[in-house]
């Protein structure tokens, strides 16, 4: 692509279409075209993050604060999809509800990988190892089996009760909730890649052990963790949202899928669906663009499909 | 729990019942020993022992799974294989791309909100549920306990009264199960059958002229170990993961004894629990390593 050294206006507008054409011929947009079940996910993911962050500001009404007299009235042109029992505006409710739900989800999944990978990595390297590096590889494992005894939903109440109900702790119990996957799929991969001749020549170079396990070894083992990331922000939002549900999650007037639903649960018995319905819907479709984003982010990064859709080099 | 008014006596009376004097090493080899003997303890809330308690939800639980389950092999997966097989027309390829896109979405579907949907649809709008209130209509006395399963219990004491109103309150709740779990579990049997139908052995299959039906049974056949393990996966998980559900069908589970002794501090309920979970998990891991040793001819057994 040349680059035109001019100021003129055309020039400029040649350089935007050639950007744009780059962008449509490349191997991203040529997968997507390809699977538009996993476009959609992306679609979705973008308006996911597009609203949690200027959600709040755009909504028709306030998320927090009922019109008092109000409650439970059924979609209408003002309120589109109604209000459910304090006289709050389910549409506005549903929209800010990203904010909240995906900035835990995110931020736990983060950490989750943060912690997980590493670790993971690091028990995966020195498994088996005599001396002290291959017994801590071990203990880590063996905290991990204790963890995951645990069912998921208890121990994810039993946390909250520990550390109490606020979005921050929510955070920290999502994140301890998926370690020993992130720990147990980094570790897998650091499992299959210790024997490879990349590592056996970076210990002929002189690398020290930790330095090949975190410096060569963990770079190559990343690309399932992160393909994960969206999926742990999946269940992320159903954690926080089944953890509201019970009263366990976000306290009440702030606006979150889950609490959204148990409010509006009483009131399907007798025939007004919109409070409970809507919310569902929102995450249903959110968390199944979150998934479709996972599986899409593996055959992207796998080098075969590059090949076999014909951008191989 | 005393009370407000309780003395300092009363106190270290309740202190002894419960076991909480002597130091802590000692308290904790007393409930290993218990443990053996079968004692977990007791709750304080329900005043029961905890293993009278576990013995009397476990099963409502176990009922739910097992028959989510059983629905799942027996009428999603096949119906999910048979579409995805080799052979057939547009018909059929169009009913397996459909439920591709089911599989893939069936996780995503928070299971309280489907099983409040489906309570909506079928009871306040349509009238053909009964109301979510538990196992049994209120009305009906619980068949004789065999295993404490009421639907197995009164089909084998030919309770046809108590098999009627359990059946007819079960169908929602595992409905909503066997849509969102099993979902999960056709979505890898799809994949299983997908990737194999592109191996050497089945195109070589296809070369011989081997009959479609055959085909197919190969391609099955390939995919049971992944179904046995996301099945065990999915067990375990129920056992204490069904919580949201049996709260909107105020079922009287145990992932719902398990969440209300959460929130009451009922720590020897939580420790039984958690114990039971952690044995029913191997239980189950341990029952599917030896399926995998059945059904996987390319694993060899110990001797």
């Amino acid at each position: 692509m040349k680059v035109e050294s001019t100021a003129s206006g055309r020039d400029f507008l040649h350089k935007i279409y050639d950007s744009l054409l780059q962008i449509k011929n490349s191997y991203l947009i040529a997968y997507l075209a390809r699977h538009p079940l996993y476009a959609f996910g992306f679609i979705v993911m973008a308006i996911s993050l597009l609203l949690a962050i200027i959600g709040p500001y755009i909504v028709p009404h306030s998320p927090t604060i009922g019109v008092p007299g109000d409650q439970l009235l059924p979609p209408s042109s003002k309120y589109w999809f109604g209000t459910d029992s304090m006289a709050m505006d389910i549409f506005s409710r549903c929209i800010a509800a990203y904010r909240i739900d995906l900035l835990i989800a995110l931020c736990g999944a983060l950490l989750a990988m943060a912690i997980g990978a590493p670790l993971g990595i690091f028990a995966g390297y020195f498994d088996g190892r005599r001396g002290g590096l291959g017994f801590l590889s071990m203990l880590i494992l063996r905290f991990m089996d204790v963890l995951q005894a645990f069912p998921i939903f208890v121990l994810a109440l039993l946390l909250v009760a520990a550390f109490g109900p606020k979005p921050l702790n929510l955070i920290l119990v999502i994140a301890i909730t998926n370690l020993p996957g992130n720990l147990r799929l980094a570790r897998g991969e650091a499992l299959t890649l210790r024997d490879k001749t990349f590592v056996e020549a970076a210990r002929a170079s002189g690398n020290s052990e930790l330095r090949i396990a975190f410096r060569h070894v963990m770079p190559n083992a990343m690309t399932p963790v992160i393909a994960l990331l969206s999926l742990v922000m999946g269940f992320g939002i159903l954690l926080t949202a089944g953890l509201s549900f019970v009263g366990a999650g976000v306290e009440v007037p702030r606006p979150e899928w889950g609490s959204m639903i148990a409010l509006g649960a009483p009131q399907m018995i007798t025939g007004q669906w919109w409070p409970s319905v809507f919310p569902g819907i929102f995450m249903a479709v959110t968390i199944f663009g979150f998934s479709m984003v996972g599986q899409a982010v593996t055959a992207l990064l796998d080098p075969l499909e590059r090949v076999r859709m014909g951008f191989g080099r | 729990m005393g009370g407000p008014l309780v003395s300092e006596e009363g106190l270290e009376l309740i202190r002894q019942k419960m076991g909480l004097t002597g130091p802590l090493p000692v308290q904790f080899v007393t409930y290993i020993k218990n443990v053996f003997q079968g004692n977990l303890g007791d709750s304080w809330y329900t005043g029961n022992p905890v293993l009278t308690d576990v013995a009397m939800r476990l099963p409502a639980t176990l009922e739910l799974i097992i028959l989510a389950l059983l629905v799942t092999f027996f009428i999603l997966l096949p119906l999910g294989l048979k579409s995805v097989s080799p052979g057939g027309g547009l018909g059929k390829r169009i009913a397996g791309r459909a439920l591709f896109g089911y599989g893939m979405a069936a996780g995503a579907f928070p299971d309280f909100w489907l099983s409040l949907l489906m309570v909506f649809v079928f009871y306040a709008v349509l009238g053909w549920a009964p109301s979510p209130t538990g196992q049994m209509d209120i009305s009906v006395l619980a068949p004789a306990r065999i295993g404490g399963m009421y639907l197995f219990d009164s089909l084998l004491t030919g309770n046809w009264v108590a098999f009627k109103s359990s059946l007819s309150h079960l169908v929602l709740p595992v409905f909503v199960l066997a849509f969102v779990y099993g979902g999960a579990i056709l979505k890898v049997a799809l994949v299983q059958s997908a990737s194999t139908q592109k191996t050497q052995f089945i195109s070589f299959a296809k070369v011989c002229a081997l009959p479609v039906t055959t085909l197919q049974s190969y391609v099955n056949k390939a995919v049971y170990p992944s179904v046995a393990a996301i099945s065990a996966i999915i067990f375990g998980f129920l056992i204490g993961g069904a919580v949201l559900v049996e709260s909107v069908f105020s079922w009287g589970g145990f992932g719902q004894y398990a969440v209300q002794a959460v929130v009451r501090s009922d720590f020897a309920a939580i420790q039984g629990v958690v114990l039971i979970s952690a044995i029913l998990n191997l239980v189950i891991y341990f029952v599917v390593d030896i399926v995998y040793l059945r059904i996987d001819p390319r694993i060899k057994s110990i001797g």
